[in-house]
């Protein structure tokens, strides 16, 4: 699945990983596409929120996000510009000036996902532990993350990535308890350019 | 000082000035009372007054919003706006960290903020978020108005399910629809390309610069030269610090005090150099006519008496003191010197040991003419309701009396203790001979020309001709105030943060209470916003977003119940799971009052409440400021059909208010010397009158002339050079005309001021302001003009023949 990429030039054989060397891994990645699955559980809520989509990442480009289920949104965000378009709703758009939370938020999505050490070290001090179980895929790690700036730490608590060969699933603490669980399955990782298709993806 | 005179044998009109050492001793005690008031005033700081504005008469409108305009520029004034930009976001960051460390240890600092606390963070939320059901953003209120709730609540679903909109449980709970976010978002989105880092607001350039903003509120008013000048030499400092510390550091300033400052030094120079520049022709004048630097000391003294007295009424009378009465007070020392020549060069004509009681009897009708048509022109010009031109006149009329008082009751005791130490250039000497020869021409050639029957009229019809046919007319106020170039370009970086905040052109809302402030204020904006759609401005503040009017706060409250929460809430419900208590609690959810009086209270109005202004009697004010505005007609347009708004622009008004008084100043002059020539020809007959006035209106026509050959508009400041041309031709006509003693010691007088004069007004003409320069201009061609055609007067008194 990831012959070709430069993730798939993993740390030499027996060697643990490393933050070191999931961040080398990630940074040679240049679009991302997964499918994903979202659950989260909100006190307030009496059952968990499930959705579920795909998303493709390119570091030149940014982020699309398509919920599919249960119903149909797409969240374009480039760097300064977010576009919401919802089933059956108008097309909206918000520039970064005026929501800075949500591009904060995003931006460090992006960095995590691209292996973006300055971000990623501005906002947040990081932990990292390789996991006991090998398997047939790599060796698994966790990386965890901890807001310390303004105002990411006010709404999130902590961010747990998991992994083996490439990001597999992301935890998110809110400092209230909610929690919102990422599942990545079907994940392509790739350094090529986006496709004619995905480029027209990111135009409204 | 000695008594001034003992001479028995003193004629009587004589008598009236020096009856006693008394007068002398008065005048002392004026003068040294006037330095202490002078000492005083200075050593307080507030002497001195650079405020273009306060030039002005108050601008013709009701006193309520005059009074609200003068306390928000004044707020305005004080604030300063820097904008610290770096490549690097972190140096950037840790400069102006610095930088705000640095300011609040600066004397004269009140207050100055940079990174925002967590509590300042959140006060906009803490604020509004008890009054969330009535604040709908303009977007929600749209939708509401078109019975499209359903759309706002399908967003709020979406939002829900977005891993980035870090929506909680406690947020859903309280405010399910996200109300309170959308408001803040809508309020604080003014600032283009403005967001919070790390506490910074921060902003990002075409360049890649990372800018953050740093403001501060001064703690005096930054007219004030002396505290002005104290700050801004300590930021400059600072300033030079920090980007030694941080190469590649963009500091860009906005702010009056810097602008203020930058006027003060122009003023300071240019007093200190048109002074100078005066003073030294004075010396050099002195030196070569008398030899002597007795002479000099005296006419040095009736000038620093006459400064020194005038000040001090100025102060007494007028408060602080314009920068504009200063330069041209300088020039004053072109016009005093006029007696203290006289009496000094009719005194050095006469033997050693003459009485100086016998030099002031043969010039005392020159010297009270002089004056008094001198006092009336100026007295004119006090009638006219300009603060600038009544200082001015006031300063001069001061300068002129105590310049005559030391003439007559301190010059003859001085001078006679001294006289003998004067060498007199008389006739026989080699340069008596050269002199003599240049004077009998000067004489001959005004002779042929009142001889000609054509010579004048041609002149008279020449200067007249050229002014009246080339002479262009700008009563724009900004010529007075040229900015430096450097300090523009520096604001309109810095105001793409906020709009100018330079309060010049705003629109000031009025009301009785104020929610029918609030009313007015919203009943305006929908068609100021059409303005802005079609370009007439990029951005505007107002403080209608952050305090809706109670009677629309009421209005939202029942549209955001009715159209969104009851209608809607089942939905999110059902999707998301939302238990019941949730629905009960928005629906049951008051009407409470949001009230200007929190809000204005609140540390969320920080940056928005210097733009309310309650001003009981007059009622509660607010102000509109743009940014980039480039069609202030439509905006007075909107002001003009809204009510309780009205536009104001200063600098606009001001121009109007110029070009009123440029009117009204004409006809203030032609009366006084319609006056001045009535007087005349009751002491000199209509002929002589005709003859007396001559070099004064050629001198005014010539300056007229010359201003229209510079391809220099006229206003109201070359029209006062004007004013000044035709007070120093009529003293020199008079002392031709009054010359009883020897035509040469006038003559050399008239040439001596004529000459100082001219040097202190070659000055002005190089002024970098180019209204000051065109005042410059008019006095050179005009005073030129007039010591040419003043022998013109010679023996309208029935004085000797000419005899040079």
């Amino acid at each position: 699945m990831l012959a070709g990429s430069p993730m798939a030039a993993p740390p030499r054989a027996g060697a643990a990983p490393t933050l070191e060397s999931t961040l080398s891994g990630l940074e040679g990645v240049g679009v991302f596409n997964a499918q994903f699955e979202s659950t989260r559980t909100l006190k307030v809520l009496r059952r968990p929120l499930l959705s579920g989509g795909s998303l493709l990442l390119a570091k030149e480009h940014g982020l699309i996000w398509t919920q599919t289920f249960p119903f149909r949104q797409k969240l374009t965000i480039m760097a300064e510009v977010m576009r919401q378009e919802i089933q059956g709703g108008e097309t909206i758009e918000i520039s970064a000036k005026d929501n800075p939370l949500v591009f904060v938020i995003s931006r460090v999505f992006i960095a995590m996902f691209s292996g973006d050490r300055e971000t990623l070290n501005r906002h947040f001090s990081m932990s990292f532990q390789s996991l006991p179980i090998k398997s047939l895929e790599g060796q698994g790690w966790e990386w965890s993350l901890e807001p310390i700036t303004s105002p990411i730490n006010r709404a999130i608590a902590r961010i747990r990535i998991q992994g083996r060969e490439t990001i597999s699933a992301l935890d998110i603490l809110a400092t209230n308890g909610d929690r919102t669980r990422i599942a990545l399955t079907h994940v392509r990782a790739r350094s090529e350019p986006l496709t004619p298709s995905e480029v027209q993806a990111f135009r409204p | 000082m000695s008594e001034p005179d003992q001479n028995p044998s003193r004629p009587p009109k004589y008598r009236l000035f020096a009856r006693s050492s008394l007068p002398a001793w008065g005048l002392l005690l004026v003068v040294l009372v006037a330095g202490g008031v002078v000492a005083e005033r200075m050593s307080r700081g507030a002497w001195i007054e650079t405020n273009i504005m306060a030039l002005l008469p108050p601008l013709a409108r009701d006193p309520g919003s005059e009074a609200a305009l003068r306390a928000i520029s004044s707020r305005l004034e004080r604030r300063v706006f820097l904008s610290v930009g770096h490549e690097d976001a972190a140096k950037a960051k840790a400069a102006a960290a610095r930088l705000v460390k640095g300011l609040a240890a600066l004397p004269g600092t009140a207050a100055v903020e940079g990174k925002l606390d967590e509590s300042r963070l959140t006060a906009w939320a803490d604020l509004y978020a008890p009054f969330r059901h009535q604040l709908p953003s303009p977007r929600l209120r749209a939708l509401l108005a078109r019975n499209q709730g359903e759309a706002w609540a399908r967003e709020a679903l979406a939002r829900v399910y977005s891993p980035f909109a870090a929506v909680g449980s406690a947020e859903l709970e309280e405010d399910p629809f996200f109300l309170l976010r959308a408001f803040l978002l809508h309020a604080g989105s003014e600032a283009p390309g403005v967001q919070v880092e790390e506490g910074w607001l921060s902003r990002k350039d075409g360049q890649g610069l990372t800018h953050l903003l740093v403001t501060l509120e001064l703690g005096f008013n930054p007219y004030t030269v002396r505290d002005a000048k104290a700050w801004e030499g300590q930021f400059n400092a600072l300033a030079l610090e920090l980007k030694a510390g941080f190469p590649g550091l963009a500091l860009n300033r906005l702010g009056t005090i810097f602008f203020a400052g930058a006027g003060i030094r122009r003023g300071e120079t240019e007093v200190s150099t048109i002074g100078l520049g005066s003073a030294l022709g004075v010396v050099a004048l002195v030196l070569a006519v008398f030899h002597s630097l007795v002479p000099l000391g005296l006419v040095l003294l009736s000038l620093a008496c006459a400064i020194v007295v005038a000040l001090a009424v100025t102060m007494i009378v007028m408060g602080p003191v314009h920068i504009f009465t200063l330069v041209f007070g300088a020039s004053l020392i072109g016009v005093s010197v006029d007696y203290a020549f006289h009496f000094l060069c009719e005194h050095h004509g006469e033997s050693g040991d003459a009485p100086p009681g016998g030099v002031l009897r043969k010039i005392m009708p020159a010297l009270l003419m002089s004056l008094v048509t001198s006092v009336m022109a100026y007295l004119a010009l006090f009638m006219a309701p300009f603060p600038g031109m009544r200082q001015i006149a006031l300063f001069s009329v001061s300068g002129l009396l105590v310049a005559f008082a030391t003439v007559v009751w301190w010059y003859p005791a001085l001078s006679r203790r001294r006289a003998a130490g004067t060498r007199p250039t008389g006739a026989g000497s080699r340069r008596g001979v050269r002199e003599a020869r240049l004077f009998e021409r000067w004489l001959a050639g005004t002779r042929w020309m009142l001889g000609a029957r054509w010579a004048l009229p041609v002149l008279m019809g020449l200067l007249v001709a050229v002014p009246a046919l080339g002479l262009r007319v700008d009563d724009d106020v900004r010529q007075l105030q040229s900015l430096p170039g450097e300090l523009v370009a520096e604001e309109k970086i810095v105001s793409r943060w906020m709009g100018s905040m330079s309060g010049t052109r705003i629109l000031l809302v009025r009301g009785d209470t104020a929610e029918e402030m609030l009313r007015r204020l919203e009943a305006m904006l929908p068609a100021l916003e059409r303005v802005g759609e079609q370009g007439g401005f990029q951005g505007y503040r107002s403080v209608s977003p952050w305090i809706p009017s109670m009677e629309k706060q009421r209005a939202d409250h029942l549209a955001v119940r009715e159209g969104l929460y009851r209608p809607w809430f089942p939905l999110l419900a059902e999707s998301l799971g939302l238990p019941p208590p949730v629905e009960a609690k928005l629906l049951a959810a008051p009407f409470r009052p949001l009230e200007p009086g929190a809000w204005l209270a609140s540390p969320a109005s920080a940056g928005w409440r210097e733009l309310w202004l309650d001003l009981p009697p007059h009622g509660v004010f607010s102000v509109v400021v743009f940014q980039g505005l480039s069609d202030p007609a439509a905006v007075a347009a909107v002001a003009k059909a809204s009510e309780g708004v009205a536009y104001s622009s200063a600098a606009d008004e001001i121009s109007v208010v110029f070009k009123t008084y440029r009117d009204r100043i004409q006809w203030l002059i032609l009366g006084a010397y319609a006056l001045i020539w009535v007087l005349l020809s009751l002491r000199y007959g209509l002929g002589g009158a005709w003859r007396i006035m001559l070099p004064p209106l050629g001198g005014a026509a010539a300056g007229l002339t010359l201003l229209a050959l510079a391809g220099r508009p006229l206003n109201v400041i070359s029209l006062f050079a004007v004013v000044l041309v035709l007070g120093l031709g009529i003293d020199y006509a008079l002392f031709m005309g009054e010359s009883r003693g020897q035509v040469r010691a006038t003559l050399q007088a008239v040439a001596m001021s004529a000459l100082t004069t001219l040097l202190s007004f070659g000055l002005l003409a190089l002024s970098s302001t180019q209204a000051i320069a065109n005042f410059g201009l008019v006095a050179f061609g005009g005073i030129t003009m007039a010591f040419l055609l003043a022998p013109i007067a010679h023996g309208v008194a029935g004085g000797k023949k000419v005899q040079p």
